[in-house]
């Protein structure tokens, strides 16, 4: 599978630690945020490259330990849609893929 | 006025109508997922600036070129044939040519449907870098991929097939998005897409 990025997702109280593309078919299970990012950092770091996204409660997400991917580009112009509404509705749609909603 | 050359930008020069934007968005996207910005005539949407000095200024800005030829065919309203790629082509390799200052380290890429088609109807650009993409957005992205790797000189860029792979969870995804958004894909303009496309890669490359 092609994906580069690990989630550490809000699920059922706790937190888990998801890898891009491999849907609910693994993951594993955290009680605390810090635990998660740990685990997911160390995920992250054995690839030749990688990132962990952080969804946080209220729905944003922030993306850390980014290692050997090409920085992403912002578009020469904006979309009339708005950055935020864009963040919102992309990491939404995320959240429920990763967790099956 | 000479443009400064922006190393990360990629002109992108193909048609835009309904048929072919399974290939645009899928070149758009492996623009973005390879670390490049795409720009085209439609990132602008001031009436004042005439379309030609839109496109000749972008062109001047842009360090690569990915022109893609295939669309050369009758058009089933007029029976003409459509000239804006050619005429953009030649655009971009005069401005390569006769531009000053650094445009003569420009860079394009030319995708046609087939790959020695060109020479029944645009002979003159034998030499230059033709890709066949078979109308396939897969060979699309592989041939943008390779080519920006090899003249941007990036080693570790991911594969042509890992972006394909990639091109395809975001189109599926992509549905979904629009709804949150309430609009329809194919309403998406320029901005809209490219911005989701930054948004997302930055989210679940």
């Amino acid at each position: 599978m092609s994906a580069k990025t690990t989630h550490v997702i809000p699920q059922n109280g706790g937190w888990a630690v998801k890898k891009e593309g491999s849907a609910n078919r693994s993951s594993s299970m955290y009680s605390t945020q810090k635990e998660a990012i740990e685990a997911a950092r160390e995920i992250v770091q054995r690839t030749a490259a990688g990132q962990v996204v952080i969804h946080h409660l209220d729905g944003s997400i922030r993306t850390r330990d980014k290692h050997g991917l090409p920085e992403v580009q912002q578009p020469p112009r904006k979309s009339k849609l708005g950055s935020k509404a864009i963040e919102r509705a992309v990491s939404t749609v995320i959240r429920e893929r990763l967790l099956g909603e | 006025m000479l443009s400064r050359l922006r190393g990360k930008d990629v002109f992108i020069n193909c048609p835009f109508d309904d048929a072919y934007k399974p290939t645009f968005h899928a070149i758009l996207f492996a623009v973005y997922y390879l670390g490049f910005a795409a720009r085209c005539a439609l990132e602008v949407d001031d009436a004042s600036e005439l379309r030609l000095d839109k496109i000749m200024r972008i062109i001047g800005q842009c360090a690569y070129g990915v022109h893609d030829i295939s669309s050369v065919g009758l058009s089933t309203g007029t029976n003409l044939p459509r000239f804006n790629m050619p005429l953009e082509l030649g655009l971009y390799l005069g401005c390569k040519r006769f531009g000053g200052g650094m445009q003569h380290k420009k860079a394009c890429l030319i995708l046609d449907t087939d790959p020695y088609r060109y020479r029944a109807f645009i002979s003159d650009i034998s030499g230059q870098d033709i890709h066949p993409h078979k109308g396939e957005p897969k060979r699309a992205i592989a041939a943008v991929r390779n080519w920006l790797a090899s003249v941007s000189k990036t080693k570790g860029l991911p594969g042509g097939a890992d972006i394909a792979a990639r091109y395809a969870r975001f189109i599926k995804d992509l549905p979904r998005i629009c709804t949150k958004l309430k609009r329809r894909p194919k309403d998406l303009t320029f901005a809209d897409f490219s911005e989701m496309v930054e948004i997302w890669l930055k989210a679940a490359r």
